[in-house]
């Protein structure tokens, strides 16, 4: 127990601390902040902005190119501190919320975001997106939608990313079959039973328990079979009858056409698994198609892309974007402005095309991008269906009936990640047979309630 | 209880060439005290060993009784052994260890009680039964070691060296109990030393060791009125024989100038030889008028008796080391010159191990 | 002169210091001297408890505070309400199930398992030193790779070593993590601390006087009984020692539980648990009092648990 508890207690340790420090200092903050944006301005000393960022291909990139930004800045220098994603988001968290302000920049999750707005924990970027050359309407508008409190902007797109569903073309038409461009659930299901074999599994789809595993895939899935977390009233609906039978149809469909160790699948072994061919379609990310079409890949070309499948809504695509943010706590917010508003223009966008390759383009942030000849070529494959499904998705309704937050595959509250974990195990123990559906659901009915009461 | 026989007994550890016994031929009667001696690494624990089936007979077989023993399990040899550093049982208690090999053997509850009760009356272990080794001193763990052979009742004891760890005097004490013991007791012994002391006065017969290979075995009385080697001769009686190589001039072997007549018997033995190995006993030599020159280097008081440690002087030749036993009440001391005579001289080849001429 | 003069200045100097010595030796003196030398502790000793015990007591305060770090408008203090949550979510008690079981599983098996390749190494072979080496390897590996190579190679249904093998023996295919998450996890537990027993129990099988296996077979002892009689005993020492460090280091276990099943089937073990509160609930207050609560049962098991075991063993070797 001993070491498990060292490092979260140190880091609670070093948070009171700087909560401590932060308080004494409160009442000289004024003239301090005054002396230092003078200083700023009329010597133009060095600024530093450190950048907290999550560990992926994308974010290395800007890190790679910000030596072209500090060329063309000088007297600005850029830090970046990369981390996993699970440490990201509570380093971040602990930094904001206590007030310690080493961070200028922050790199946060569109869930985050609204609620982090609603905190009065992140600079309103509105003024500074206003400019003609960064065109903020070229942001892809539920992307902007999703980003936004109260409509102002909090947050800018380092590149977003819906839903869709992949196959594997040749498994698809060897069956003698085809996949509808806008496929329901039910057909899906028919097409995955039918394809398969001993070989070959129907469809991957996450089942890792997890509110960003299982739960990203889950919550798309019940919005579209009618259901959805809480109404308009925060009264949960977990064990709502549209929930119930998405879960069902959910477990029904790993059993019959799914992988064989459906808990232990996440997008990275379905990801394997498609480049095997072992599995004939795939519900996912459309940032992982990608992958799908690298030169590395064996099923490069081979792939189908179509809109998440649906059931009672037209569309069913989640929506996330990994988004720069100011925090509240730093000192240079013009600074660390001017660098987000570079690190997610048009001109970044180009750069990354034109001096690493145009496949390594953030993608599904701007409307821009994909009308690019060079990156439509690159991303010819999936780059057309990726902004079709990105623009007509809603963050603000995505199921049936409306709902008092933004977001889709996600509620935006801070018991979120708690409960949908939660519930996201008991539905992985009746996914593997330990107790029934019912059973599940009636448990995450009351997690879910607990959490929407605090809401109220 | 039963004879033992090594019959061309041959042991070579792996790597190397020289085997550590080679090719041993020896009888050990029924109820007999045979001690095995030698220096260090002569092969008289492995000997002793092989008997107990903890190493293996490469060359040759071993008897015990009628039953050839060669390759057959410790376990199942039916002899018990003593161990130098005694190897207790050290989580059991002084009766635990005793019982062991009985409660292996299955032997009643009652047999098993009377047996170690017997046992630790007879080594004095009765306080002691409910201790575990580390709580007890040298002596006492020694005596634990053989009552845990005793109890066995075997057909044959094997002891290794079981006094090393003694102090002097108890080593003393306790070999006088050992052989006691084993006459008593009736059991065919296998006892291997080192110390020719222990040797002489515990067995009923002495086997002599040298580089694996058997030098003389027979009573401690024959070995020592007759060895049959140089070696031997060195080896067994304390203080030692005085071995000297001398050249031969007219009949005679010369010592430090002084002549020993050989006898016509050994003269034909020589074949010739330019020198021989003249041994004189302590015992057999005196202080005289005429005889070998010695420089006293030491004179060591006994009470009773006397022994000087000289050497000849460098006058005379390389100088060669006497020892001369004479009375107590002797007045020589260090630095004296004396001339010593022998009465009585053994010869032999001369070569360490060289044979008895006479 | 000078150098005489010093010589005396020194001697005297030296004779100053036995008689201060020999006034020391008087009982009073000494306990005197004692206490004020143990007065020179407390500075060292008081750091130390600070050092050691600051981030308990700071747990203690968090424990009594309603404090959500994605609501800092909401932080207050409330008492005991932390614990009560903590005893009516009906977490805690599977948790500890959790815990007990995959604890006693891994300790058990990688000890039995141990014990079996420490017999094997005692013995002397060729490339002795090179089985030793591989052997060891799987406790230098770090706790994530090992959960993470399992999970990739060896459970994956498709391209696994596991099912790949049971394939061939015509044994039946299971999906791992799907049916068997408890069996999974121990099993790479035991992967992992089996070299970790071996290592301790081929210790104990070395320092095994020799002398004592011969004894025993020249007293009539069969190899299996020597080793029921004489090494099972010898090696209690070293046993107690394996059980005790391995079960605290496995108490710990959390890797393999948020790689291979993320605490579903039974397998969310106060650890993992602990890590949800404070990283997914991001319930400061709700997590410092499952610390609390897992400190005081751990002290008060790991007090039973010595007591009893240690028990058992000294009465299994008077019997």
């Amino acid at each position: 127990m001993r070491q498990r508890k060292a490092p979260w207690l140190g880091a609670a340790a070093a948070l009171f601390t700087a909560a401590l420090v932060s308080a004494s200092c409160g009442g000289g903050t004024d003239t301090a902040e005054e002396a230092e944006t003078t200083t700023t301005e009329t010597a133009a000393t060095p600024v530093t902005i450190t950048v907290a960022t999550v560990n992926n291909g994308q974010m290395k990139d800007m890190e790679q190119l910000t030596a072209e930004y500090e060329a063309q800045n000088p007297g600005v220098d850029v830090v970046f501190q990369i981390m996993e994603e699970g440490d990201l988001r509570s380093s971040v968290t602990a930094d904001i919320a206590s007030g310690a302000g080493q961070y200028d920049v922050v790199t946060i999750g569109s869930y985050e975001v609204p609620q982090w707005a609603a905190n009065g924990w992140l600079t309103d970027l509105t003024p500074y997106v206003g400019t003609p050359e960064y065109d903020v309407d070229d942001i892809i508008k539920p992307v902007r939608d999703a980003l936004s409190y109260e409509g102002q902007l909090y947050a800018v797109p380092f590149y977003g990313e819906s839903s869709i569903l992949m196959y594997n073309k040749e498994i698809i038409e060897a069956a003698g079959l085809t996949v509808p461009n806008k496929p329901t659930w039910q057909e899906v299901a028919e097409i995955a039973k039918k394809v398969k074999s001993d070989k070959v599994n129907g469809i991957c789809m996450r089942g890792k328990p997890g509110w960003g595993e299982s739960f990203a895939v889950l919550t798309t899935m019940v919005q579209t079979f009618g259901g959805n977390w809480y109404d308009m009233d925060w009264k949960a609906g977990v064990n709502s009858p549209e929930f119930t039978q998405a879960i069902t149809f959910y477990k029904d469909l790993l059993e019959t056409a799914g992988p064989k160790d459906p808990l232990s699948y996440s997008f990275n072994e379905c990801l394997n698994g498609m480049k095997n061919g072992d599995f004939a379609m795939w519900y996912d990310a459309t940032s992982l198609a990608g992958l799908l079409e690298s030169d590395d890949s064996p099923v490069k070309g081979k792939m189908g892309y179509v809109y998440a499948p649906v059931v009672k809504t037209k569309n069913s695509g989640w929506l996330w974007a990994w988004s720069l943010a100011i925090p509240k706590t730093t000192k240079n917010v013009d600074a660390a402005a001017d660098f987000i508003t570079w690190a997610t223009s048009k001109e970044y966008h180009q750069l990354v095309g034109e001096t690493l390759d145009w496949n390594r383009v953030p993608p599904g942030s701007r409307t821009s991008t994909f009308e690019n000849p060079n990156y439509k070529e690159a991303a010819a494959a999936y780059a057309p269906i990726t902004l079709e499904v990105m623009s007509s998705v809603n963050p603000n309704q995505p199921g049936v009936n409306p709902q008092p937050w933004v977001g889709i595959q996600y509620v935006s509250i801070p018991e979120f990640q708690d409960v949908g974990n939660q519930v996201a195990q008991l539905v992985a123990d009746a996914v593997a047979g330990r107790i029934t559906v019912k059973e599940a659901l009636d448990k995450g009915q009351e997690i879910a309630q607990k959490a929407g009461d605090a809401q109220k | 209880m039963a004879a033992v026989e090594f019959v061309n007994a041959t042991r070579t550890y792996e790597g190397t060439k020289q085997p550590a016994v080679d090719d041993l031929n020896l009888h050990i009667n029924d109820g007999e005290f045979l001690v095995l001696v030698g220096p260090s690494g002569c092969g008289k624990s492995t000997s002793l060993r092989m008997l107990a089936g903890l190493e293996p007979v490469d060359g040759g077989s071993i008897r015990i009784g009628e039953r050839d023993v060669t390759s057959i399990a410790p376990k199942d040899r039916d002899v018990a052994m003593v161990f130098q550093n005694y190897a207790l049982y050290p989580h059991m208690t002084v009766a635990e260890n005793m019982a062991f090999a009985l409660k292996i053997q299955k032997v009643s509850k009652s047999e098993i009680n009377k047996r170690v009760q017997d046992a630790a009356k007879l080594l004095d272990l009765e306080p002691y039964l409910d201790r575990r080794p580390k709580a007890l001193s040298g002596g006492q763990r020694q005596r634990v070691a053989m009552g845990r052979a005793i109890v066995r009742e075997p057909q044959v004891f094997l002891m290794d060296e079981p006094l090393s760890n003694l102090d002097a005097k108890l080593r003393v004490q306790t070999r006088t109990q050992i052989a006691e013991l084993q006459r008593r007791l009736g059991v065919t012994t296998v006892y291997v030393t080192h110390d020719q002391v222990e040797a002489m006065t515990m067995g009923d017969r002495v086997a002599l060791l040298l580089d694996g290979v058997l030098q003389q075995v027979d009573t401690p009385r024959a070995l020592y009125e007759s060895p049959s080697n140089a070696f031997v001769a060195g080896f067994i009686g304390s203080p030692a024989m005085s071995l000297v190589s001398s050249s031969i001039a007219d009949g005679n072997a010369v010592v430090a100038g002084f002549p020993i007549p050989i006898e016509r018997s050994a003269i034909n033995n020589l074949n010739n030889a330019k020198s021989v190995m003249v041994g004189m006993r302590p015992e057999d030599l005196t202080v005289n008028a005429e005889g070998i020159p010695m420089e006293i280097d030491l004179v060591e008081e006994l009470g009773a008796d006397a022994y000087l440690y000289g050497k000849t002087p460098s006058e005379v030749g390389a100088p060669v080391s006497l020892i001369v036993r004479v009375p107590g009440d002797t007045k020589l001391t260090r630095g004296s010159r004396v001339k010593v005579k022998p009465t009585r001289t053994y010869l032999f080849e001369d070569s360490p191990t060289g044979k008895r001429l006479t | 002169m000078p150098a005489f003069s010093a010589r005396l200045w020194f001697s005297r100097d030296l004779r100053e210091v036995r008689l201060f010595l020999q006034k020391a030796k008087s009982t009073t003196k000494k306990t005197a001297d004692k206490a004020k030398l143990k007065g020179l502790l407390y500075p060292a000793v008081i750091f130390v408890i600070i050092l050691t015990q600051l981030p308990f007591l700071l747990t203690i305060v968090f424990s009594s505070i309603n404090w959500n770090l994605l609501k800092p408008a909401d932080r207050q203090f409330v008492g005991l309400e932390n614990y009560a949550t903590v005893f009516s979510s009906g977490d805690l008690i599977p948790a500890l199930i959790a815990t007990i079981t995959m604890t006693t599983m891994a300790v058990v098996s990688s000890l039995l398992l141990g014990l079996l390749f420490a017999l094997l190494l005692d013995r002397k072979f060729k490339g002795r030193a090179l089985a030793r080496t591989l052997i060891i390897t799987p406790f230098l590996v770090m706790p994530a790779a090992a959960a993470l190579s399992w999970k990739f190679s060896m459970f994956d249904t498709n391209i696994g070593a596991v099912n790949y093998f049971a394939g061939l023996l015509g044994l039946p295919e299971p999906a791992w993590i799907t049916d068997y998450p408890m069996v999974s996890i121990v099993i790479v537990l035991a992967w992992q601390f089996t070299p970790f027993m071996m290592l301790i129990l081929l210790a104990g099988l070395q320092s095994q006087d020799q002398e004592v296996l011969e004894a025993a077979a020249v007293d009539g002892s069969s190899t299996w009984k020597t080793f029921q009689l004489i090494t099972m005993p010898h090696l209690r020492v070293y046993f107690e020692i394996a059980i005790l460090l391995g079960t605290i280091i496995l108490l710990q276990v959390f890797d393999p539980i948020a790689i291979l099943t993320k605490g579903t089937g039974g397998t969310k073990t106060l650890s993992y648990l602990l890590y949800e509160r404070a990283f997914i609930g991001l319930n400061v207050g709700e997590a410092a009092a499952y610390g609390v609560i897992v400190v005081v049962i751990t002290i008060v098991l790991a007090t039973l648990a010595l007591r009893t075991l240690f028990s058992v063993f000294t009465r299994g070797v008077r019997a």
